[in-house]
């Protein structure tokens, strides 16, 4: 079945086509909320809100771009608005300086990799932490995080290079395990 | 040379590379690292809040057919401002067990011709608190989503005149729908008087929405009778 099949059936109100378009994003959308998140229940709530929004919105799409680009577009800015009023989910952020004086030194008092990995990324700027996550971690396109932001897509480089070099920073003295 | 110079000097730039590349590997292993997507979970709350609250928004947009809406509202109440006590042409009894929109009969009254609503009146007034319930369904998915549409006041300008006509009539004397519309009528004065994008006023009302549990008394004044109300 094509998009326009498909989008014609969700639009007819055919529940089968509904979740065939639900199950062709949900991963992408769900994966996105988590990483962002670290929280099973938000993740979750920012998922469903997000696809009861593209529903509901659905009547908009005017076939300007393919149907895929839209719903994940729609998804993405729902999940990412509802971000912004719940930052209080990002108990362990840091403060950068604090990152930074960690990273001087202190490696023998906290070896794990993986926790200074976490509070790196949670200490960087909120965009910059949300364009390193799509691009670098989840494999959004810049052209996709412009349109999911509202930015341009030489706005989402700019963070993402920043943001790549604030982590060479805090993660400079595990060099050798990261490149390895 | 500031630290990200000296630290890519250090590095060179392949060497940055590989470093980056490191890192967005590691991160993708380890930060945040999401479990298995609860599909039919999601599924099933996203499927069960659809049905119960929302509407797609093109019901309420703007259309022509909003003032001839409006329009029928104003004569249904007008009628029913010059039909209530007059003959049975025009008027269902509460006793004949005709009423498709029963929530709209006047209760308040027992007997004669005082004990019947004008049809006009009862159509008129299903037909709003259809509108009403969309509009606030809309409210409700915008505010918790943070876009507002900019036109809210003016849609709620416009139901919040029907709700006062609706008010003002004679034939509106049953105390459960005054009641409904009199809560209505708070909210939409509220939204109407709403400053643009204030975040605390929107919490306000979205909070308001949810304690007086309006969604849910719209939603069953409608369900007690035939849903003929539709446009």
């Amino acid at each position: 079945m094509d998009e326009s099949q498909l989008l014609a059936k969700v639009r007819a109100g055919d529940p089968a086509a509904e979740r065939a378009l639900y199950d062709a994003h949900v991963d992408r959308v769900y994966r996105l909320a988590y990483r962002m998140t670290g929280d099973e229940a938000l993740a979750q709530d920012f998922t469903q809100e997000a696809f009861i929004r593209a529903f509901s919105k659905l009547h908009t799409f005017r076939g300007d771009s393919a149907l895929s680009t839209w719903m994940h577009t729609v998804t993405t800015s729902v999940v990412l608005n509802g971000l912004r009023k719940v930052k209080k989910f990002r108990t362990s952020e840091i403060d950068l300086e604090q990152a930074r004086a960690v990273a001087g030194g202190a490696r023998r008092a906290e070896p794990d990799l993986q926790d200074r990995l976490r509070k790196a990324i949670d200490g960087l700027p909120d965009g910059y932490r949300t364009v390193f996550v799509m691009h670098d971690i989840e494999g959004y396109t810049h052209d996709e995080i412009a349109g999911a932001l509202g930015v341009a897509s030489g706005t989402s480089k700019a963070q993402l290079s920043r943001a790549r070099a604030k982590l060479r920073i805090e993660l400079a003295d595990f060099a050798e395990e990261v490149v390895a | 040379m500031n630290d990200q110079n000296q630290n890519d000097a250090d590095l060179g730039e392949t060497e940055t590379d590989r470093f980056d590349a490191g890192v967005a590997k590691a991160a993708q292993q380890m930060y945040h690292a999401p479990p298995e997507t609860p599909r039919d979970d999601m599924w099933t709350v996203i499927q069960a809040a659809r049905a119960a609250d929302v509407v797609p928004i093109r019901r309420f947009k703007p259309q022509p057919w909003w003032a001839a809406v409006a329009a029928a509202l104003v004569i249904g109440v007008v009628l029913g401002r010059g039909s209530i006590g007059g003959g049975p042409d025009d008027v269902t009894s509460v006793a004949d067990g005709g009423t498709d929109v029963p929530t709209v009969v006047d209760r308040a009254t027992s007997s004669g011709a005082a004990n019947v609503v004008p049809r006009s009146y009862r159509v008129a007034a299903a037909r709003h608190l259809n509108r009403t319930e969309d509009f606030l369904t809309m409210f409700r998915v915008d505010a918790r989503s943070d876009q507002l549409d900019t036109d809210l006041g003016g849609w709620a300008k416009l139901l919040l005149t029907d709700t006062r006509l609706l008010l003002d009539s004679p034939a509106g004397g049953d105390p459960e729908l005054r009641m409904l519309l009199s809560d209505l009528e708070l909210v939409l004065a509220q939204i109407v008087q709403l400053r643009a994008e204030d975040p605390n006023e929107v919490e306000i009302i979205d909070d308001g929405l949810e304690s007086s549990q309006l969604l849910f008394r719209l939603k069953a004044a409608q369900a007690t009778g035939p849903a003929t109300v539709g446009l």
